[in-house]
This record gives structure tokens, sequence and C-alpha cells, in this order.
């Protein structure tokens, strides 16, 4: 098609059926006649038209935005991939348009409505966090990723105790600027009201943030606890929010025993933990997170929830170097600085534990893995976490039938360049 | 007789001279090929076997066992009875579904005129090894509640032993009693961590390994057409153990388990190995687990695969060659 000659696909009023703005974009759903005589599309077809207001930014921007996030909605059952049909692209002046293939015969307008959503709508996310040198990358990643929206932070132990750990989310935020996103703190115990907790103050420092004892923040955790949040952001966006699970489970199990409804209403729980077919970190048996709280990780596991682990087996291919970490140094980004400051600990953990000369990108893999799920592949199985004996921890996956068990999906590759190239973009870049 | 030395990469070297031999079974389709394959085998001397539940009960196991040696024209070889339950009691699960109710495929074949011999399996294997010190070496086909007791009767036993070849366990693979399981693990888990981490020489095949070597329904056909001294009798029994397998896994032929980890004990040559301690998880969901520490990390504080011996776990094979020597002992005349 000649996107010089004049022609603009612009629909007229009558033909638009949705619309946002999103990233300095006019977004709208329509049919234009006239980009159907172009493309041959036929009547099963959308079309994504966006139009800048203002200066905006990149064309670029939103482009990535809409190839990148393949959005599954879940409508009557059926689930559509609205984004991966992508036909193309092209920008004329000020307006670029997508040509979506989005089944429209199918469903309602209010449905179509909800597919479009999902196309150019950030994805609302919360990141359950037990900040944690990774986890601060996570989190500054998240914050710099316009595909997503932090809504809030929800704290649990793990490399630090739950106090420190909402001490530190705060700390972080007001390094950020986004002292706007809530955070609340969660379980000081396990789902079994245990106290004997394993805290990894050897890889993340006393302190958790590679011990540089920063001051205190100023600003204070919401009243709700973790639970409470997570369950009220569930149905104020039903099907909507990602939480992203850095920690140890207590808090999202938690969640599912308050509300029967929480797997239901949460879009997706991203997990980071498990070692599917590996060693774990913590013994030979078990990943750190899972092993942190057993029992909550069976039940989110078993929940029907629509959760996806990330392993270890797929963040040990994701390893940021020496020379990645001097890359971060000279770059003036707000991030990179503070985080430069932080690394020195967990990258000799890491030389002293491993012999590696670089870090495992445990957090912000599992991150980029919900911000983009194209960085990953995954399978789809029952899970289950043993919770006793000496494999206590250990979690298990079977591509058949274990039990009656509901399936989750477990991350098998990953886009390892990709996802590093993603990290160090955005911290660089701040 | 040459030592087996595992050298830096674990690789077993090839041992020389006639290699005195138990074989703990539990016949047994499979392990029936493994026992025949090793009456075949000049280079091994079979000082007898001993028998434990598994595939069949252990008294039926025992009855099979004599009737191997007759077959094979050896009438008068110990077979030692082992075991009739786990080290923690109770009645066993026996795989009857998969190997027939005499264990030998339906075949039903007339009862043995021999006897089995007065000394449980524990009390040979450990007689047996403290006679012949470094020399003996033991084939575990089964579930190994016979081997944990000879441990356990002798101090020494692990030390004495010259190699344990174990086909059992699933490492960094699903099971095949459940996705944790592996069958013969399952079937004493307790036995099994005792074994493994006794210090004794051990190498462990796992099905991970031997469920790469399937001989098809062509590789069966050849061995029913052959002039192998057992191959027809074999050809009788496979005839049910494959059927099971083309409705348990879709498999239009067998995995000869057995006869996979009896190719690890005369050729070793044809694995590599990584080394690691191997626990067995004796608890919960992952009862029967086989888990190795591979080594890859400093573990920061001590856990439950601290301060015991590494074993030699079968890692990658040469399908191929397993295969095709399989096969060629089988159809010897």
């Amino acid at each position: 098609m000649d996107l010089r000659s004049g022609f603009c696909p612009w629909p007229s009023d009558d033909e638009r059926k949705s619309e946002v703005t999103v990233l300095g974009f006019e977004i709208i759903v329509g049919k234009s006649p006239s980009v159907e005589r172009v493309t041959g599309l036929t009547d099963m077809d959308w079309v994504i038209v966006a139009r800048l207001v203002g200066e905006g930014p990149p064309v670029g921007d939103l482009v990535n935005r809409v190839v990148n996030t393949t959005s599954v909605v879940r409508l009557q059952s059926k689930q559509y991939t609205p984004a991966i049909g992508l036909l193309g692209f092209g920008n004329c002046g000020k307006y670029i348009f997508l040509l979506n293939r989005i089944p429209t015969r199918k469903c309602q307008d209010s449905q179509r409505r909800q597919l479009m959503a999902a196309v150019v709508e950030p994805k609302k996310i919360i990141i359950d966090t037990d900040p944690g040198i990774d986890d601060a990358m996570a989190i500054f990643v998240a914050l710099r990723s316009p595909e997503v929206e932090v809504i809030g932070l929800t704290t649990i132990y793990g490399n630090v105790y739950t106090t420190l750990a909402t001490r530190n989310a705060l700390h972080l935020l007001e390094v950020a600027g986004r002292t706007d996103i809530p955070v609340a703190e969660g379980s000081h115990v396990t789902i079994t009201k245990g106290t004997k907790l394993r805290i990894a103050d050897f890889v993340h420092g006393a302190d958790g943030l590679g011990n540089q004892n920063f001051p205190p923040p100023v600003g204070k955790p919401v009243e709700q606890s973790a639970a409470a949040f997570l369950v009220e952001q569930a149905t104020l966006y039903p099907g909507k929010v990602t939480v992203v699970a850095l920690g140890p489970l207590t808090n999202i199990a938690l969640a599912i025993q308050l509300d029967p409804a929480f797997t239901k209403n949460i879009g997706q729980i991203v997990v980071l933990g498990g070692a599917f077919a590996v060693n774990g970190n913590v013994n030979p048996a078990a990943e750190a997170n899972i092993f942190g709280d057993p029992d909550a990780a069976d039940i989110v596991f078993t929940s029907g929830a629509d959760v996806l682990a990330v392993g270890i087996n797929v963040t040990h291919q994701v390893v940021m170097t020496d020379g990645d970490r001097d890359r971060l140094a000279s770059s003036n980004g707000k991030f990179s600085q503070y985080l430069c400051k932080i690394l020195d600990l967990y990258f000799s953990y890491h030389h002293d534990a491993y012999c590696t000369k670089g870090v495992y990108l445990h957090d912000p893999t599992a991150l980029l893995a919900a911000v983009n799920p194209s960085l990953i592949t995954y399978t789809e199985g029952v899970v289950r976490v043993q919770t006793i004996g000496i494999t206590r921890g250990l979690t298990f996956g079977e591509v058949t039938e274990w039990s009656d068990k509901p399936s989750v999906k477990v991350a098998v590759t990953v886009d390892a360049p990709a996802v590093l190239k993603l990290v160090m973009e955005r911290l660089m870049d701040s | 007789m040459a030592s087996v030395i595992a050298n830096s990469n674990g690789n077993v070297a090839a041992p020389e001279g006639r290699e005195k031999v138990i074989i703990d079974t539990d016949p047994g389709i499979d392990d029936s090929m493994a026992i025949f394959m090793a009456f075949q085998s000049p280079q091994l001397e079979v000082l007898g076997l001993t028998t434990i539940f598994g595939n069949v009960s252990t008294e039926g196991g025992t009855l099979n066992a004599l009737l191997l040696c007759e077959i094979a024209g050896c009438p008068g070889l110990p077979v030692a009875e082992g075991s009739p339950e786990p080290l923690k009691g109770g009645k066993p699960q026996i795989c009857d579904f998969i190997h027939g109710s005499d264990g030998l495929g339906n075949v039903f074949l007339p009862a043995p005129k021999s006897k089995k011999i007065e000394k449980t399996a524990s009390e040979f294997l450990v007689d047996m090894v403290s006679e012949n010190p470094g020399e003996v070496s033991i084939l575990a086909l089964g579930p190994l509640t016979n081997l944990a007791l000879a441990i356990k009767r002798d101090s020494t036993f692990a030390s004495k032993v010259k190699r344990i070849v174990v086909l059992g366990g699933s490492f960094f693979a699903l099971g095949n009693i459940n996705p944790a399981a592996e069958a013969n693990i399952y079937g004493d888990p307790e036995a099994a961590d005792i074994v493994f981490t006794s210090g004794a020489d051990i190498v462990v095949v796992g099905i991970n390994i031997t469920t790469q070597i399937k001989m098809g329904d062509a590789d069966l056909e050849e061995l029913r057409q052959s002039k192998g001294r057992h191959a027809q009798v074999l050809s009788k029994m496979c005839k049910f153990y494959r059927d099971w397998h083309v409705k348990s896994d879709g498999v239009y032929g067998i995995f000869p388990h057995d006869a996979v980890s009896f190719v690890a004990l005369v050729r070793p040559d044809l694995f590599t190995y990584k080394r690691g301690v191997v626990r067995v998880e004796t608890q919960g969901i992952c009862l029967g687990h086989t888990l190795m520490d591979q080594g890859l990390k400093i573990w920061n504080s001590s856990n439950p695969w601290t301060g015991y011996f590494p074993v030699s776990v079968a890692w990658t094979v040469n399908v191929e060659e397993v295969l095709n020597y399989i096969k060629k002992v089988l159809m010897k005349p």
C-alpha cells in the first residue's frame, strides 16, 4: 500500500468501535473501507488505527508494544491472542495504523473492546517482592517498561525479612521518584505460620541492597495487607492484573484463601520459582523461593489460576557479565548508577558460589516474561511441590496427568540475549 | 582382575578378565533377557541369582530364577531368595500387568525341578563378597532391599563389593510409576537411599537412559527368526510385554531396561557418566524420587546431600551400539 499518496485510513465516526489514549496515541479500532480495498482484508478483520496526539512519542514505541504484547484474553471460555496476527503497519504523517486480525463475528462489541484493550492498554502489574538486589533491578526495569503499569508493590520475606523488604520497596520507589505507587506489606510468616525463615542475606547483604546502608524511606506502606491489596486490585480490574511474584508465594496463597474468586479475577501470576529438571539453588532439590514456603507454592500451583512459572532452569541462562556491568556503570542512567553501587556483593557471591564471572538475572527475567511473553516458550502441565522430606521444595512438573489438578505454564526456553538487551537498555536509558 | 576406575569425567574403564557377578533380580521379562545375556557372556562368572519382589512376588521371582537357570543349562547355580517385602514392611506392589501373572509374559512354563539354597539373598551376597573381596560385581535389577540388608548385615560389604550396577531411578526426567518415581526405587525407597549413600562403587542406570533404547517390532522379529540360544523362549515371553508397551506408551516394541543395565556392566564404555551424591526421597508426593547433586554450586550450608560418597550416574548412552550389543548376544547360538 502506498502510504505517501495521501490515503488516510482514519475511520469515520460511525466506524469507530472503541477508543483509548495510550502513549500519546489516540487509538481506535474501526474498519475503513479504504483499508479493506487496499489490503484485501475481509469483514472478519478489524484495524487498529493510532493517531498521534500532539508531538507524542516515536511511532516505533507503539508498534513494538503491539507486536510484543501477546496478551491472551479469555472470552466465553475461548482464548484469543489478538496481537499475534499482526499483518503490517505503516505511517503516514501523523497516523500509524496496525492491521490486526481480530475475530469480530464471534464476539460482541463489549468483548471486542476487551480484546482491543488487551492489545493497547498497558498491562497492570503488581510486583510481589523481597528486595533484594535482582528485585531492585526488576522493579526498575518494570518502571521503565511502557508495556506495563506498575500499580503496586507487595512485600515478602526471602532475600530479607518482610519488614526490611517493605522498607526497601519504599526506598526503591523513592529513588525512582515513583512514590505514587502503593506498597502493601505482606506476611511475616509462612502459610503454615512458620517463623523459621531462610533469609538470603549472604547473597544480598544484611540490608538486602548490597550493604549500602541507604537512609530510611520517608514513605509508609498502605494500611492494607499484601493479600488484601492483591484481592482488591484483582476485583477492581478483573482479568487485567498480572502479579509478578519474585519471592516465596505466601502472599499469593493468602490472597487465594482470602477470596475464592481471586484465581478467576487475577489475570496471570508469573512466578519466579522452581527448578524444573535441574538442581535447585538452596540445595540439590529446591529453589530458594519455593523452598521459602513450599506449602504456599503448592496452593498457588494447584489453584487453577493462570500461572506461569519461570524456574532457575530458565533464569540461569540469563547472565549479566562483568563487562555488562561496566557498560551499566559507564552510562548516565539514574537506575544504572544506583544499581552499580549495590551489585558488587551480588557479583562476588556468584563468583564464589558458582565460579562464574557474571550474575543470574532471575527477577528481571521473570518480570520481562510478564511484560513480553514472546521472550520465553513454555509447556503446560500439572506442577506439584514436595512439602516434606529431604526434597522439600522440589517442584515437579508433568506434561500429562498426575492427578486431577489444574495445569500451569512452565517456562522452557528464554531468548536470553533479548532479555539481557532489554534490561541493559531500560536501565541505561533512565 | 582389573579394577574399575572412574576417572575425573566419571567415565568407567572397561573391565578385563572373567568377572564374578551376582544378579539381584525380580524376573521379569526384561530380567530374563539380562540373565540369558549373562549366561551367554563367557567373560562373566555368574556366582548366583538373588531374588526380590517387583515384577513378581519374591517367591514367584525365585521360581522364575530357578527356571531360567534350568533353561540356560545351569540347573545347579545358586538361587537365594530375598526379602518378601520392603524394609519398612507391607505388601509390595507387583507389576503383573506388565509381566503377566507368572512374571514371564503368561507363558506358564512347567515348575522348576531345582530348589533355592538355604541362605537368604542378603546372606548369600555378604558371604560371596566376603569370600572374594574386591572381585564381585552385583547387577541389581529390582528394588534394592536385599542389597540394603547386606549392607546392614555387614558394615564392610560396601567396601568389599567390587561394583554395583543399579537399574533404577530417573534423573532429571519423569518416572514410570508417577511423575516423580521410577518403579524399582519406588519399590523400596529406604533401601535405595541406604545403597546409594553406602559408599560402594555404584553405577546407576536410570530410565532416562534405558528408555532411549527401543527394541522395535522389527528387532523382535529378527530375534524370533534367529538361531539365538534362548531366542524362542524370549520371543514368546516378549509378546505380552510388547503389547503392554503399545497400550501404555504407544511404543511398537519394548524397552529392554534390564538388558541395557547389563550392557552397562560389561560394556561401560558405551555410556558416559556424571558423578554426584544421589539421595532418595522417602516421604510425601515425591516418594521414591532419585535426586542427584550435580555439584554445580558450592552450597552455603550443609544439606541432606552433604558428606556422602558420589556415585556414577549414567548420563548418555550410545543407543545404536547398545542395541546392537543386546541383539548380538541374544542372537548368539
